[in-house]
């Protein structure tokens, strides 16, 4: 009991404490310690710790092919995969390159596996996302309120601003977006819908005729350009958001570390 | 009208997969049929720009952090990114923190050893390293001890027998690093750790989901510039290209003459991209039409 617990926490606390004071305090041992020796043990550790990941996801899907527990019938894929690539990886290696270096063997059956087995099944798994987005963001992307439209049209304009056809898309296309965007928020005021009809008309005739008139079919403004407003959408409102995201993610690990240096913090024991 | 709406609100899911499959297989069948002119982004310039900027002997560290399932969008990048350097007789260093990095590496310069382009040495013009786990630990020990962590080459010659490693101990013996990432450990565990408290110029190509992520360090100067996703690859791969074909003209050193320059595979696949993003973007418009009429119906 004193090891699970006891000497866990008074590891982790010294550690932790150990590794941050190398930041503050200028004493080559420790900087050393720190810097090169720490690091190294990390290393070696986490060289056991995708060892043990592969052990334990043998066992899981053993478990679960045994007892024949819900899907297990995929396991069985799983377990034939990792047997095969353990035979070609430790066993049986089709070239004379020494072991460890027939990985990287063009001739090793390995590399063969890698490179026309699982490459093109991990492009193919990647490769669905398109069709799944399509068929999500058909049915997702609807105009329920405010928020949902802003999503959208930004969601529209970044889709079409990062491929080469938003360039070829026209000034007067995007001045007919920013128009009935307008109409659109302005809709609910307007009562009587002929003169709503004639006023969204008119809006969109005279900024067709000022646009030609400014010569925006030769060099058409930034604002109407859409891989533009693209660049300012990812320059702007994005790295606004993912600053914000990124800065609550770093108190979040401040306060977790100060936790877990403290001994506060015990799910990491199995708590 | 209203009936066409409400028949395209309840469609089948089957027969949007099937129009985005043909949207995408089209067009990468028949490439000729559209070609669109490709705009250069900002962020690919700049990109561009910074490689551009680098003397013949400089240092660059290539860092490979994608696999299998991201090879499509990421391995153009590597491989136009490689050639850029190479035409302009830059040192080239290959680290991988992925397990498939290595392999992927492996690819990479094999595609352009085969295009014939280049008269390059291992260990003599490029030194590829082994994959080393600890993902952003290794990235901390690049930066303070190179030597420490690397022993040895993918070719298992210890490193003192290569005279591409003379000089090189730190990651501030490097003039640039480029990232290629798809995940963690990548562009921003190497802002963090490495490039930006040893202040050397950094780089990123990745995936266009992880580009939302990186901005803020492309925003604030920690990368210069980002090649963000197959798009970002095609521009590049035309800038490449371009900058290839015009080096060829003036006698460059280090292109072979006889050898053929080709635009990359992202710049082939855009007319795909462009279609299924537009046929997305028509279905989206549908799809609310659909539910204008559904809801005025109530």
């Amino acid at each position: 009991m004193f090891i699970k617990r006891q000497l866990a926490i008074i590891v982790m606390m010294s550690m932790g404490f150990l590794a941050l004071s190398g930041y503050f305090l200028n004493f080559p041992t420790l900087r050393e310690f720190t810097d090169k020796d720490a690091p190294q043990w990390y290393m070696i550790i986490a060289g056991f710790a995708a060892f043990l990941g592969c052990v334990n996801l043998l066992q899981l899907h053993i478990q679960k092919v045994a007892k024949k527990q819900e899907n297990w019938q995929y396991s069985i894929f799983t377990l034939l995969g990792f047997l095969v690539m353990i035979v070609f990886g430790f066993i049986y290696k089709n070239v004379d390159a020494p072991w460890g270096a027939h990985l990287k063997d063009d001739g090793s059956a390995f590399y063969w596996m890698y490179n026309f087995v699982y490459l093109p099944l991990g492009s193919t798994m990647f490769a669905l996302l398109a069709f799944f987005v399509a068929s999500a963001s058909y049915r997702a992307f609807r105009m329920r309120n405010f928020e949902a439209t802003l999503l959208l049209i930004s969601g529209v304009l970044l889709m079409l601003g990062r491929v080469p056809v938003g360039a070829i898309i026209p000034w007067w296309v995007v001045l007919f977006m920013y128009i009935s965007f307008i109409f659109a928020i302005i809709a609910s005021k307007i009562k009587d819908k002929r003169i709503f009809f004639i006023s969204f008309l008119s809006t969109n005739i005279i900024g067709l005729v000022l646009g030609t008139q400014l010569k925006w079919n030769i060099t058409a403004p930034l604002f109407l350009s859409i891989p533009s407003i693209q660049e300012w959408i990812m320059a702007v409102p994005a790295t606004a958001g993912s600053r914000a995201i990124m800065i609550g993610i770093a108190l979040g690990i401040l306060a977790q570390s100060f936790r877990i240096i403290t001994g506060r913090e015990r799910s990491i024991l199995g708590d | 009208m209203k009936r066409f709406f409400t028949i395209v609100g309840t469609i089948d899911r089957r027969i949007i997969f099937l129009l985005i499959g043909l949207s995408v297989l089209i067009p990468l069948i028949k490439p000729n049929w559209l070609e669109l002119p490709i705009k250069i982004d900002n962020n690919t310039q700049i990109v561009y720009d910074s490689i551009s900027g680098l003397q013949e002997g400089d240092k660059v560290l290539l860092s490979f952090e994608y696999g299998a399932s991201t090879k499509p969008e990421v391995h153009p990048m590597a491989v136009a990114l490689l050639k850029h350097l190479f035409a302009k007789g830059i040192k080239v260093y290959i680290v991988s923190l992925w397990p498939e990095g290595p392999i992927m590496a492996k690819l990479a310069m094999d595609e352009i050893i085969a295009s014939d382009l280049f008269n390059i040495e291992d260990g003599k013009d490029y030194i590829m390293f082994d994959y080393k786990v600890g993902g952003s630990i290794v990235i901390k020990n690049i930066s303070d001890d190179f030597r420490g962590i690397y022993k040895q080459d993918y070719n298992r010659i210890p490193i003192e027998q290569l005279q591409i490693m003379e000089g090189v101990y730190s990651v501030e013996d490097f003039d640039f690093v480029f990232d290629f990432s798809a995940g963690v450990p990548g562009n921003a565990e190497w802002v963090q750790y490495a490039c930006d408290p040893k202040d050397v110029p950094l780089s990123s190509g990745c995936t266009s989901i992880m580009v939302t992520d990186a901005i803020p360090y492309v925003e604030s100067g920690q990368l210069k510039g980002i090649l963000a996703g197959m798009p970002g690859a095609a521009e590049y791969e035309k800038m490449v290209y371009d900058y290839l074909t015009n080096e060829l003209t003036n006698n460059n050193e280090y292109i072979n003459e006889n050898a053929s320059i080709t635009k990359g595979k992202a710049f082939s696949r855009m007319s795909a991209q462009s279609v299924a993003h537009l046929v997305m973007v028509i279905f989206i418009l549908l799809g609310n039409l659909s539910y204008y009429y559904q809801r005025k119906r109530g």
